[in-house]
């Protein structure tokens, strides 16, 4: 189910109408959640509900196992992780293994490969990454395992951000599914704000620079413009970005409207001046999980700096491997590692800027590379990246963005919007008092009419498929 | 508030009705349930050119559906799906083929337009279905709708079309221009010509549904005489042959002057062409029963 489908509209008014009911009967709420949880999966493909009640079990089990038997926790953790990472490999890297291993050897392992695991689970990489986190920090000492088996699914399945996060981690989220607190006046409006704000960015900005960059990326030849080529990867950028961060406001909106608190997951990361900024503000609850849960585990930068650089590489290229199983995905997170190296060593940039030219030059670093780094990310293959390449830094053809004036439109707005949070005018902004609500409450009437009339052709976000 | 900017704005933007009656035309032509004893397939020229209604009012024991599709092909797929709409249990029941090249070579083969329909999410075709009327107020602009409405430019609408529940599309497009489909045909006979494995194949399927009663009638839609020739030419459309081999499966042909019938753009017919082409189709098959 999309969050911007009417089904959804009806799911969620039916839902939050029986919600109000729940009060303080936890169980109930619990019940509820989870039940809505996996009628909202399974309404894409119910057949891949067994795979979210499957490995929730094992690893409910391993982590009750683990605090019971601490003598073997080392093999229920193990099995926890084989049978996650397992049930990952099947069904989202087996068709990329097998297809590497026939080009190398010349045999035809994908064709015996049965379709079904062809088929990538929607989410599939968010909630088996939540669910081994949970085995992972119940082994580690720092979460009580829960035997409530609805606590736990309702933790693991909870349908606001099931299919793209954010990641949530158990020690976050299972006191609060288990402790009762009221949803305020403040919490409603807040969680509509979120709501609204992330409907915008997916339905207006992003659906509306989609046709950009399928007409650049999709085309067969490629374009022999290298303005046009920024354009398309500039679009790109702002796509998934509004993409991915509009299905995270929705997600932290519905949360807060059930009374729960989603962590940030982005916080404007085109923003920054050095790539860890941006590492800080770009998908933040998968960046600190892999910081969390690769990185400190390989020992982090704490072993000396050759081994602090090998295991970032480590954990970017998996990383890149997460979002998808090709090997521009892996270009693409091994483009960062290189990047991030060479930000280590020369200290340069940084977030700590007190001159404004050399913030900006900082800044233009960090975007140039972000982008280089999107062109892998987007193409249909490496080749196709490094065509695209070639061209953008050929620096000819035609001076045209290849925008158009409805693309220039919308890419103008959330340039704005991102140039008025790097310059803190937002901050300066500041209506108090009535006229303040009045002001805010224009401004979300408007965002909402602007969303119904100027929506894009709605598509899938793009996280769905990681 | 918001309702007050949703009222105004949707009062003030312009519609596009069309998107709507169109999206909800093939939702319903593919997914509805009912039945018919007399069956149409082709592509384009056939959706467009062949009126059930009109069949209807020369046939009047028979219900007609128009069930081509664009670039749609005539292969094991939509016998299939054009199989679950005949109503066999009437006693007698017609299939109408619309033999264009297109409908018979591999570009057709998988009919996507067809294929997306059938595979659409179910609750987008509900939408399509039944509430596309209503979300036509709530029609997406975009800013250059809105700058042309500010400026007052209006939209050149010189193609009408209206979609029928039967299947059929009446259109209309002025200024006509004959030649305006031929550089689409160049383009598509330069990669996929007649493929003659599929009239075989077209045959084979006549010949099961003749051995089960079903009467099988074919045509080739009529075009501009220029797009006729490209098509015998470039495209390896070979009628003489093809009408045997048809006729020897058990269907009967029938043979079309395609200079009878104006066309908009060389492919597609007017509606009243089409209305006057399905009438002589009727009044062929009438005669042949």
């Amino acid at each position: 189910m999309l969050f911007n489908s009417i089904v959804f509209l009806l799911f969620a008014t039916l839902f939050f109408s029986i919600w109000q009911f729940t009060k303080s009967n936890i169980t109930f709420k619990l019940v509820l959640l989870t039940i809505a949880s996996f009628v909202f999966y399974g309404w894409w493909d119910w057949r891949f509900l067994f795979l979210i009640i499957l490995t929730g079990l094992i690893d409910y089990l391993a982590a009750i196992a683990i605090a019971q038997i601490p003598k073997y926790k080392k093999a229920f953790l193990i099995s926890s992780l084989l049978a996650n990472i397992g049930v990952l490999s099947l069904f989202k890297y087996s068709g990329f293994i097998s297809e590497n291993i026939d080009q190398l050897l010349g045999t035809s392992l994908n064709n015996q490969i049965n379709d079904f695991f062809l088929i990538t689970p929607v989410g599939i990489s968010f909630y088996t990454f939540q669910s081994m986190s949970y085995t992972i920090d119940v082994y580690k000492g720092k979460l009580k395992p829960t035997k409530n088996i609805i606590q736990f699914f309702a933790y693991l399945s909870m349908f606001p951000q099931l299919v793209a996060g954010p990641i949530i981690r158990a020690k976050d989220m299972l006191p609060q599914l288990i402790g009762h607190r009221k949803v305020t006046k403040e919490d409603t409006w807040e969680g509509f704000r979120f709501i609204v704000k992330g409907y915008f960015k997916k339905m207006v900005i992003a659906d509306n620079l989609a046709p950009i960059v399928v007409t650049a990326f999709n085309n067969t030849m490629v374009a022999d413009s290298s303005l046009f080529w920024w354009g398309a990867v500039i679009a790109f950028a702002f796509q998934i970005y509004c993409d991915f961060a509009g299905y995270s406001d929705i997600a932290r909106g519905l949360a807060r409207w059930m009374g729960y608190d989603f962590p940030d997951n982005f916080n404007h990361p085109y923003i920054s001046t050095s790539l860890r900024e941006f590492w800080g503000r770009w998908h933040i609850s998968l960046s600190t999980w892999f910081r969390d849960y690769v990185y400190i585990p390989l020992g982090g930068n704490k072993k000396g700096k050759l081994r602090g650089h090998i295991n970032m590489w480590i954990t970017m290229v998996v990383s890149g491997l997460w979002h998808g199983a090709a090997w521009t995905y892996v270009m693409w997170g091994a483009l960062h590692a290189m990047f991030l190296s060479i930000e280590r060593v020369l200290r340069f940039p940084t977030e700590k800027f007190s001159n404004q030219f050399l913030r900006f030059c900082g800044w233009l670093l960090v975007i140039v590379q972000v982008l280089v780094a999107w062109v892998f990310f987007r193409a249909n293959s490496i080749e196709h990246a490094f065509e695209i390449l070639k061209v953008m830094f050929s620096f000819k053809g035609s001076l045209s963005l290849g925008w158009g004036f409805d693309g220039s439109i919308f890419m103008l707005l959330i340039i704005l919007r991102e140039i008025m949070i790097y310059m803190g005018i937002d901050k300066r902004i500041n209506i108090k008092g009535t006229k303040g609500v009045f002001a805010e409450m224009i401004f979300y009437a408007l965002l909402i009419a602007i969303i119904i009339f100027f929506r894009g052709n709605g598509s899938e976000f793009i996280y769905f498929q990681f | 508030m918001a309702i007050i900017f949703i009222v105004i704005l949707g009062s003030v933007l312009p519609k596009n009705p069309d998107k709507y009656l169109k999206d909800r035309f093939w939702a319903y032509k593919v997914h509805h349930k009912k039945s018919y004893n007399f069956i149409i397939l082709g592509d384009s020229r056939t959706y467009r050119g062949v009126s059930p209604y009109d069949i209807e009012q020369v046939l009047p024991e028979f219900r007609v559906f128009n069930f081509a599709f664009s670039n749609g092909g005539l292969n094991p797929a939509i016998y299939k799906a054009a199989e679950t709409r005949l109503d066999i249990k009437t006693d007698s029941t017609i299939i109408l083929l619309g033999v264009s090249a297109l409908t018979i070579n591999n570009l057709s083969l998988p009919n996507e337009q067809y294929i997306q329909e059938l595979t659409r999410a179910k609750e987008e075709v509900m939408e399509r279905m039944y509430l596309g009327t209503y979300l036509n107020y709530f029609s997406s602009v975009t800013p250059t709708k809105v700058r042309d409405l500010i400026e007052d430019k209006k939209p050149l609408s010189n193609y009408i079309s209206i979609y029928h529940d039967n299947g059929w599309v009446e259109s209309e497009k002025f200024p006509q221009d004959t030649m305006e489909a031929m550089p689409f045909y160049v383009k598509d006979f330069e990669l996929h010509t007649t493929n003659y494995q599929l009239v075989d194949q077209l045959c084979e399927q006549i010949n099961q549904w003749t051995l089960r009663g079903i009467k099988v009638f074919a045509f080739r839609p009529p075009a501009s005489e220029p797009l006729i020739s490209l098509e015998d030419s470039a495209g390896n459309y070979n009628e003489a042959l093809i009408k045997q081999k048809v006729e020897k499966a058990g269907a009967h042909w029938i043979d079309i002057n395609p200079t009878l019938y104006k066309t908009y753009d060389g492919s597609h017919l007017y509606k009243s062409q089409a209305r006057k082409f399905s009438k002589h189709i009727a009044n062929e098959i009438k005669n042949s029963l």
